[in-house]
């Protein structure tokens, strides 16, 4: 996807006092504006058109229908549009679900565990590139599933997979563990040969952690 | 390799009667009916002529005629009204006629094959019998053709009135299953929205009071009051969104594949889960053409939940696997979702009848949508459960409900 100078960002969240939060929030980040905040699956379908939005920041419950549906009637009618879920329930696994029905992964942040300012504003900008991330504090949380390939990385490996999985950079990555940029992708490589994922494909991170879904456990 | 739980095989087997019987057309029906009624009719009838035929002597003439061909005259005699009869009544269609038309015309078709009969009979005799013979042998014939066809008609009519019961019990069931699933939705996000809130709330007021009790020096009292606020948010954590859950499953208004996943995802990581889709349950676009309604996907979660649920507490499992896929139904616009799953634990303990009590009423509850559960022995090792549900097909083009 071509980055655009202006992130064009549409927010469809049912609860008023959210949904203008989230609005000031995005408004207040000079590299984003919101073209539409909306209250409902109705008013969304009618008035965000292809085209209109890079990314659309969807909370789950909507009054009148379920977002994750909205979502995928909107991306198939623009299949550059990038989606990022938003629930109070933990529905995490549905990115993984959903990848069949979505011309390309979603990312998703729970509204109970960590939604604060900067993760959704990273959340929002990794999203729109193309990335998928998951709710930091859900993905701290999730074990390695017995049997799966997961369990084969090492715990500095498994660290730095987790941290990918929120959509930090490898530069954060690193300041996280304390550790070099060039470690960071050393460790990534590693992680891309133990799940059998080729480093040459366009998003290794995405496939990385696609699999991080797949292969571990709510705790 | 399954086995049913208590009785199965008993009401599988009627249930098929019922199946087959149900599948019966009206004219079907009567002319079945009819035809065993006239069959019974017609054997009485030979025997009586082969009683007839050693202790009565033949008329004068009737000898010449072989007894082969006497007994074949008397069989035709029974069956040709039969076939008239039947085939009148099929071109009548009189199952669909009021009860005027239906005593008109069977008084009409009586009274014709009666006579036809009686008159086959004669020939076999080769003489003329007294009228008041002619008009008892026509006569007795006809009633046994008007018995046939009443019984006929009257097995029409208590199948109707017991097909209209059935469909008032089916919709007053759907009202009770769609008002069910209204007030789980409702009130599991009563305990998800408010009931949490409050109860978060109360523990950070709990927190502050442990502050303030601190501050004043009773570290004692403080430590106790932290522990109770600790207690409330475990109280929220694991009771009141366990019963969220219990009561509407995350996903279940997205699709049942989604929240079969999101269920599996919830399995303990020392578990292997695998949820596999067989290739036409993959092409089912769930999301935006949800092909079953949320008391099915309700009903097939309940499933997926008692097995894992079962293979936990009670096979102590390490590998659940899941499979689904759809087949056809046994009528066009028809599918049956077929879902099996399999665990490598130790099965059921000994004396499964308690175990087995949420599976036995989940089974009436599959057969109440005209599908079936059935368990047994897993390939893998433990316990199998698989779950058999008749739907109707959303087809492509109409709009889903998403």
């Amino acid at each position: 996807m071509v980055k655009r100078k202006i992130l064009r960002v549409a927010v469809v969240e049912d609860e008023g006092l959210l949904r203008s939060m989230l609005t000031e929030i995005i408004e207040a980040h000079p590299g984003m504006t919101v073209v539409h905040a909306l209250p409902d699956a109705t008013t969304a379908r009618r008035e965000l058109l292809p085209g209109t939005a890079d990314v659309v920041v969807m909370d789950v419950d909507l009054g009148d229908g379920n977002g994750v549906a909205l979502s995928v009637v909107l991306q198939r009618a623009d299949p550059e549009l990038r989606i990022l879920l938003l629930s109070s329930h933990n529905l995490m696994p549905l990115v993984l679900s959903v990848r069949n029905e979505a011309s390309s992964p979603w990312s998703y942040l729970s509204k109970r565990s960590s939604l604060d300012r900067a993760t959704l504003l990273r959340a929002i900008e990794r999203t729109a590139e193309g990335q998928v991330v998951l709710d930091p504090e859900l993905s701290r949380r999730a074990v390695a599933r017995a049997d799966s390939q997961l369990q084969a990385l090492s715990p500095a490996q498994m660290s730095v997979l987790r941290l990918v999985a929120t959509g930090l950079p490898n530069s954060a990555i690193g300041e996280t563990l304390e550790i070099t940029q060039r470690s960071v992708q050393n460790h990534l490589f590693a992680i891309y040969q133990t799940l059998g994922i080729s480093s040459k494909e366009a998003y290794p991170r995405v496939a990385a952690v696609l699999r991080f879904m797949q292969e571990t456990a709510s705790a | 390799m399954t086995a049913a739980t208590g009785g199965r095989s008993r009401r599988r087997s009627e249930v098929g009667w019922w199946r087959t019987a149900a599948g019966l057309s009206d004219g079907v029906l009567v002319v079945g009916v009819c035809t065993v009624v006239l069959s019974q009719f017609g054997l009485a009838s030979i025997a009586q002529w082969a009683v007839w035929e050693t202790i009565e002597p033949f008329p004068a003439g009737a000898e010449s005629v072989s007894l082969a061909a006497r007994f074949g005259g008397v069989v035709l005699a029974n069956v040709a009204p039969l076939v008239v009869a039947v085939a009148a009544l099929a071109v009548a269609g009189l199952a669909r006629r009021s009860w005027t038309i239906r005593v008109a015309a069977t008084l009409g078709i009586a009274l014709a094959a009666g006579v036809l009969r009686t008159q086959l009979l004669l020939w076999v005799r080769a003489s003329a019998p007294p009228p008041w013979a002619w008009v008892i042998e026509t006569l007795s014939g006809a009633t046994a053709i008007v018995v046939a066809i009443m019984l006929g008609l009257l097995a029409v009519d208590a199948r109707r009135r017991s097909r209209v019961k059935d469909e008032v019990a089916a919709q007053a069931l759907g009202e009770l299953e769609s008002e069910e699933v209204q007030i789980r939705q409702e009130v599991s996000q009563l305990l998800h929205g408010s009931v949490q809130q409050h109860l978060v709330v109360i523990a950070a007021q709990l927190d502050h009071v442990a502050d303030l009790v601190a501050d004043a020096g009773a570290d004692d009292a403080a430590e106790q009051v932290r522990g109770l606020a600790a207690s409330l948010d475990e109280v929220r954590e694991g009771d009141v969104r366990r019963l969220s859950q219990t009561l509407f499953p995350a996903g279940v208004d997205i699709g049942l594949f989604h929240a079969a996943q999101l269920a599996l995802a919830r399995v303990p990581a020392h578990v292997a889960t695998e949820l596999h889709l067989g290739p036409l349950a993959q092409r089912f676009n769930e999301i935006t053409r949800p092909q079953l309604s949320v008391t099915e996907r309700l009903l097939e979660l309940s499933a997926l939940e008692e097995a894992v649920t079962n293979a936990l507490k009670h096979g102590d499992a390490r590998r659940i696997v899941v499979r689904a896929d759809v087949a056809p139904g046994s009528a066009p616009g028809l599918a049956v979702l077929e879902v099996t799953i399999d665990d490598d634990g130790g099965g059921p303990p000994t004396g499964t009848e308690p175990a087995l009590s949420g599976l036995a009423r989940l089974q009436t509850r599959f057969e109440q949508h005209g599908g079936e559960l059935e368990v047994g022995e897993s390939p893998i090792g433990g316990f199998r459960l698989v779950t058999r549900l008749p739907f109707a097909v959303v087809p492509q083009d109409e709009p889903g409900t998403g």
